[in-house]
């Protein structure tokens, strides 16, 4: 209750009376005068007053009774405590309307008296009148004159405009003095004094005072008079009332007294509350049970605990207990009993459930306090300023969370949280939301016309300011543009409009409205989101048409949506996820485990890179790599269809556009999946057959890390001469683990030259490794090297007796399918055709080396130098021919070089020496696998394999007799000519390597076309012709 | 709807191409960048019935690579989805929101908002996890059936569309039921 009570100590009771009366009817006839004057003023709505613009829309809000109660509410105090407003009944209004009314009632008496002089019954009915109606006329001037500032709204209520200063007190009006009193009987203290003053008016003297009152502030009693001497007579023989402390208040600080008490705001069950006192202040506490229509409440909180403070004495426990905060921790009992504390067990007053007391609290067997509190004394509702934050209430519920179903329960909790805290901020911004100016009206938006003549118009808005919007018609009404109150239109939007979330919890999220509902007076959205495809609902204030397809929020601390990403922690070491949503400050990343949100600092950075180069093997053993359309025929997805966005090992992680969970991303295995016919990755044909011709994605940024892994010795610098290993590789740098320190450093590439692969197995020929490390470190050489080292490495122990060249290895009956010319297959290798790739990947797995790239990535036609003297028997293009046999080939070819190894010795070499001797270029460079070729004084053609540059020597097999010999490079005259459709190899120029079917040889220039289609055109020295692949 | 339409068209050639065959590359190369993409103003390229050489123009030779723009205009078979436009798709995902219906390369979802009330749950029916059945059991909306339904808004999205329709008016819904498993 507002204490305020005011009387007016004039002399007789019917006095009194009469100014109750007087009272009475000032309301009405103000408010009718009001009424009048805002009729006449209501076209004026292009005020300028903010005061007054703010002020009715409060009142809007008000009902109406409250409205007109509240006609002579004080502006200097609604000034005060606006956001309590809301909260005053009527008759509590009423009192402080009273009080102000009656103050002005009261001056204008005691002018009136003065002048007059004029007391007691002196006053008769007619003058009386006379002097209200002259008073009225008076204040109904004021309003008319100030109304022109007003807004009129339909009750022609306006009390917006009246002039305050009018009723600031002044030096002419009576002063006021405080006195101290007892606290609580204020009130009490003002109806002593009324009494007196009506037991003087009985005897026909006046008290000499203009008025009493009971302030907000507790304790003092206010007394209005104009001298000094009648007050201390006024105020002798009341008892409690502290006359020495008599002191003037300042006329500043008179209208303060006045001012409205915040009203303690009662609480409701499961209210969000603030503790502002002791250890707890600011902490955020739940209202659990209310008492005393809530004023009093029951409210659960974290408690803070101090075990230790009972192990110290009483006086070191009082110091600590007011200079150390104790942490928020939940209650434990067995915590307390450890540290000797005593725990008991006890009801509190106002429940009967059973708690564990401690130190005077009580504790619930979750470990929460709960605690009686006084609203407005020691909780106060959490306002928007002071809403629970997310962590808060993540604090808050860490108890249940834990306690109940782990994991699971906490994700749903988490999204209950934030449902919550939506709710919340959706509470603190209705409030809010109406006092904002434009209901989220934005330039360009269609809005509706709700109020006026031309309701239901719809248009778009082309300007706006603060209270107005201009719209243009979106129907040819012949009207033009058209302006309107921003109250008067609403934003509108149809269903089957794109549109971007400006505002609130979705922000930044867009979708297709599916439905528009009106929930609690207040258009709803519901939205399909663009990204993952689930629905939101969204007020349309917070919505605007947009035609950009936002995926949410895409990027946090560098990682984005559909990354692959590292974990850490977690189950497995190694464990991998997408990112399938991008929150705030976490992703929600899709595992094999299923999806789980992580902190960024949680990831260890990306596996894109790898994941491009990867390739995986569907059901029917053919290759598939990211982007690649796949069918699931098995397990939890089966049927559906998706893209791959990532590989892993084994795991699929795949994208389905119709999936609305997890971004759309589920995993499956690879062997359970089928390629899709015809959706070869990229989607362009052209494109695909490229990336497949070079041997996977080449990355035309990334580091190279074909140096991963490889041991290697540093040539300059303060490492000279150290060896190690590369555990990181970048375009420029490697960092080399050292053997002999434990220690990392970084080297520049072109500092480090590799001495022999991951087991530190050594080239044979370091050298010449090494130079072309030097002169070639060109990111498209370095992989050849790389390549190349395992193959050297790892046959050697194959070999242990270096086993003679010719030693007609026996061959597996699937390799040799792939021979050229079919015949003798029992003894040809041709180590040039589709397994000639094989060798690179001998020392690793299959899949392994492919993941790596190493095989491939080096055989860009870009190669520049080395690709000269290239062999043309290690294209790529056999290694990755379209139709995905390189997995059958590798897993073959191994054995076969168990077998045939003498076949497969000369291979390396041949492949080696190359580049190593460079003076072979122009002369002998045809003399390679595969090539077909004319012997001295033999007509027939033969095949060389087994080509060992070394000695010059190769096998020739006789294209058509299957005759073997061995050759030397000069024994043979000439390579044969390529003829239209055979099949050439390019084994110099800038095309090495390149492979086709010979289209025509014209003039100088043979053109011939490639496995993908593409046409090209080398020197016809360039070109020699070789055994078909396949 | 389907319309036969000229379409400008900018195509980058390399260096390689120029040649006799420059004109069929080019067709090639439209054939094989628009088919199956949707434009915002024309809707799905179905096809690209004709890429006339009379209306290909040699174009810039850019600085820097030697590729050279061609401008070309090809004719093709486009489907555009419009609004309030009442059409015939077949279900292929159903799911607690609504469902996804295809028809040709447009993806159409309803959301169970637009549903009919008896069928979304508010008097009746709802989602079984498999379908969205009706009250009374008649209408039962599940993979690979066929509905009506009203499209009410289109999106283009990187060369895609994706459409809202809805099934909440008269004669739209359930209009096959289709055979068994498949569709």
């Amino acid at each position: 209750m507002a204490s305020n009570q005011l009387f007016d100590a004039s002399d007789s009771d019917e006095d009194i009376a009469q100014k109750q009366q007087q009272q009475i009817s000032t309301t009405t006839t103000s408010q009718t005068n009001l009424g009048l004057s805002s009729d006449d003023e209501s076209d004026d709505d292009n005020n300028n007053n903010n005061n007054s613009k703010k002020r009715s829309r409060e009142q809007l809000e008000g009902d109406k009774k409250k409205r007109k109660v509240m006609t002579f509410m004080d502006d200097e105090a609604e000034a005060e405590d606006e956001g309590d407003e809301k909260e005053y009944t009527a008759e509590q209004i009423a009192a402080e309307q009273m009080d102000d009314d009656a103050k002005r009632l009261m001056k204008e008496q005691d002018r009136r008296r003065q002048n007059t002089a004029m007391l007691g019954r002196e006053t008769n009915v007619v003058e009386t009148a006379a002097a209200i109606e002259a008073r009225y006329r008076q204040q109904a001037k004021y309003t008319t004159v100030e109304s022109g500032y007003g807004e009129g709204d339909e009750d022609g209520y306006n009390m917006q405009g009246v002039n305050q200063q009018a009723f600031m007190p002044s030096v002419k009006d009576p002063k006021m003095w405080a006195f101290k009193c007892i606290p609580g009987k204020e009130e009490e203290l003002c109806i002593q004094i009324m009494n007196k003053a009506i037991a003087l008016a009985g005897q026909g003297e006046d008290i000499g005072i203009t008025g009493a009152c009971a302030g907000k502030t507790k304790g003092r009693v206010y007394v209005e008079g104009f001298s000094e001497p009648h007050l201390m007579q006024a105020v002798a023989g009341i008892r409690m009332l502290m006359v020495y402390t008599m002191t003037i208040v300042p006329i500043n600080d008179m209208t303060a007294i006045m001012g409205v008490r915040s009203k303690r705001k009662p609480v409701k069950k499961g209210q969000w509350v603030r503790c502002t006192r002791g250890h707890f202040k600011g902490d955020l506490a739940r209202v659990e049970e209310v008492l005393e229509d809530g004023m009093k409440c029951v409210v659960k909180a974290v408690p803070r605990l101090d075990l230790t403070l009972h192990q110290l004495s009483a006086e070191q426990a009082k110091i600590r207990r007011k200079t150390v905060r104790p942490a928020k921790k939940f209650f434990n009992a067995q915590d307390v009993t450890q540290m000797g504390g005593y725990v008991g067990s006890g009801r509190m007053s106002s429940s009967f459930e059973n708690y564990s007391t401690y130190e005077g609290n009580f504790y619930d067997s979750e470990g929460y306090m709960v605690k009686e509190m006084k609203v407005g004394n020691t909780v106060v509702a959490c306002t928007e300023d002071t809403a629970p934050t997310l962590e808060e209430l993540q604090e808050f519920r860490k108890r249940d969370a834990v306690g109940e179903d782990g994991e699971e329960g906490r994700e749903e909790n988490d999204q209950s949280l934030l449902d919550e805290l939506s709710e919340l901020q959706k509470d603190f911004n209705s409030s809010t939301a109406s006092k904002k100016a434009n209901h989220g009206i934005l330039l360009g938006d269609t809005v509706k016309v709700v109020e006026g003549d031309l309701i239901g118009m719809m248009g778009k808005v082309i300007f706006i300011d603060d209270t107005t919007v201009k719209i243009s018609p979106s129907s040819d009404l012949g009207i033009g543009d058209v302006e309107f109150l921003v109250d008067q239109v609403r934003k509108h939007l149809e269903v089957g409009k794109h549109v971007r979330v400006v505002d609130g919890r979705y922000v930044d999220e867009t979708g297709v409205i599916v439905a528009v509902e009106v929930f609690e007076g207040e258009a709803t959205a519901i939205l399909l989101t663009d990204l993952t495809a689930k629905e939101i609902s969204v007020r349309v204030s917070q919505l605007q048409e947009s035609a950009d397809v936002s995926t949410g929020q895409e990027k946090l601390h560098g990682y984005e949506l559909y990354d692959l990403v590292a974990l850490s922690g977690g189950g497995s070491v190694n464990e991998v996820g997408v990112i399938v949503r991008v929150g705030k400050e976490e992703f929600s990343v899709m595992t094999n485990q299923g999806p789980r949100d992580v902190r960024p600092e949680e990831l260890r950075g990306k596996r894109n890179s790898s994941s491009m180069r990867a390739v995986a093997l569907d059901v029917g053993g053919v290759q598939i790599r990211v982007g690649d359309s796949v069918n699931v025929i098995d397990g939890q997805h089966k049927n559906k269809s998706a893209t791959i966005k990532h590989i892993h090992k084994a795991q699929l992680f795949l994208h389905s556009q119709q999936k609305v969970d997890n971004g759309g991303i589920f995993i499956a295995r690879a062997r359970t999946c089928s390629l899709l016919a015809g959706t070869r990755a990229g989607g362009n044909k052209a494109q695909a057959a490229t990336s497949v011709k070079f041997g996977g994605r080449r990355r035309p940024t990334a580091g190279d890390d074909s140096m991963m892994t490889k041991t290697v010795r540093v040539q300059q610098g303060q490492w000279k001469g150290y060896v190690g290993i590369v555990v990181n590789a970048t375009d420029t740098h490697v960092m080399v683990e050292l053997h002999s320190r434990l220690k990392k450093v970084n080297v520049l590439r072109n500092k480090v030259i590799i001495v022999g692969d991951k087991w530190g197995k050594r080239d044979q020929d370091e050298k010449n490794v090494a130079a072309a490390a030097m002169n070639a470190n060109s990111q498209g050489l370095t992989p050849f090297m790389g390549s190349m080292t395992p193959q050297l490495g790892g046959m050697t122990p194959m070999n242990p007796g270096g086993l003679t060249p010719g030693g007609g290895g026996g061959m597996t009956p699937l390799n040799a399918t792939h021979y050229g010319d079919g015949d003798d297959e029992e003894n040809v290798w041709i180590p040039g055709g589709l397994d000639g790739a094989t060798p690179t990947t001998a020392n690793s797995t299959p899949l392994s080396a492919l993941e790596n790239g190493s095989a491939s990535a080096g055989w860009t036609p870009t190669s520049g130098n080395m690709s000269d003297n290239n062999t043309p028997g290690w294209t790529p293009q056999t290694d990755m021919t379209p139709n995905s046999e390189i997995s059958t080939p590798t897993g073959d070819a191994t054995p076969t070089t168990h077998d045939s190894s003498t076949a497969y010795t000369p291979v390396s070499m041949s492949s080696v020496t190359p580049v190593s001797t460079p003076g072979q270029e122009g002369e002998n460079a045809w003399f390679i696998e595969r090539v077909h070729v004319k012997l001295q004084g033999k007509e027939e053609s033969y095949v060389l394999v087994g080509v060992n540059t070394l000695t010059n020597t190769a096998r020739a097999v006789g294209e058509e007799t299957g005759l073997e010999k061995v050759v030397r490079v000069d024994e043979v005259v000439e390579r044969t000519e390529p003829i239209t459709n055979d099949r050439v190899l390019v084994f110099q120029g800038a095309m090495t390597g390149s492979e086709g079917d010979l289209v025509c040889i014209d003039g100088n220039d043979a053109i011939f076309r490639t496995e993908d289609g593409q046409f090209k055109i080398v020197d016809v020295k360039d070109v020699a012709k070789i055994g078909t692949a396949n | 709807m389907f319309y036969v339409k000229w379409i400008p068209h900018s195509v980058v050639l390399s260096p390689v191409h120029f040649g006799p065959k420059l004109y069929s590359t080019i067709t090639r190369l439209v054939e094989s960048s628009v088919e199956g993409t949707a434009l915002s103003h024309y809707g799905y390229i179905i096809r690209v019935l004709e890429v006339p050489e009379d209306r290909m123009r040699g174009g810039v030779i850019e600085y820097d690579s030697g590729e050279v723009t061609y401008e070309v205009e090809y004719k093709a078979l486009v489907f555009r989805p419009f609004k309030n436009e009442v059409v015939d798709s077949v279900v292929v995902d159903v799911n607690q929101l609504g469902f996804f219906a295809h028809l040709g390369p447009l993806r159409i979802f309803v959301s169970q908002h637009l549903f009919p009330s008896d069928v979304n749950g508010i008097e009746g029916g709802g989602f079984d996890g498999n379908s969205w059945v009706s009250e009374d059991g008649v209408v039962a909306i599940r993979e690979g059936v066929g509905v009506r339904l009203a499209i009410i808004g289109a999106t283009v999205e990187e060369g895609n569309i994706t459409a809202v329709g809805t099934i909440n008016e008269d004669f739209l819904g359930l209009i096959d039921v289709g055979e068994g498993e498949g569709m």
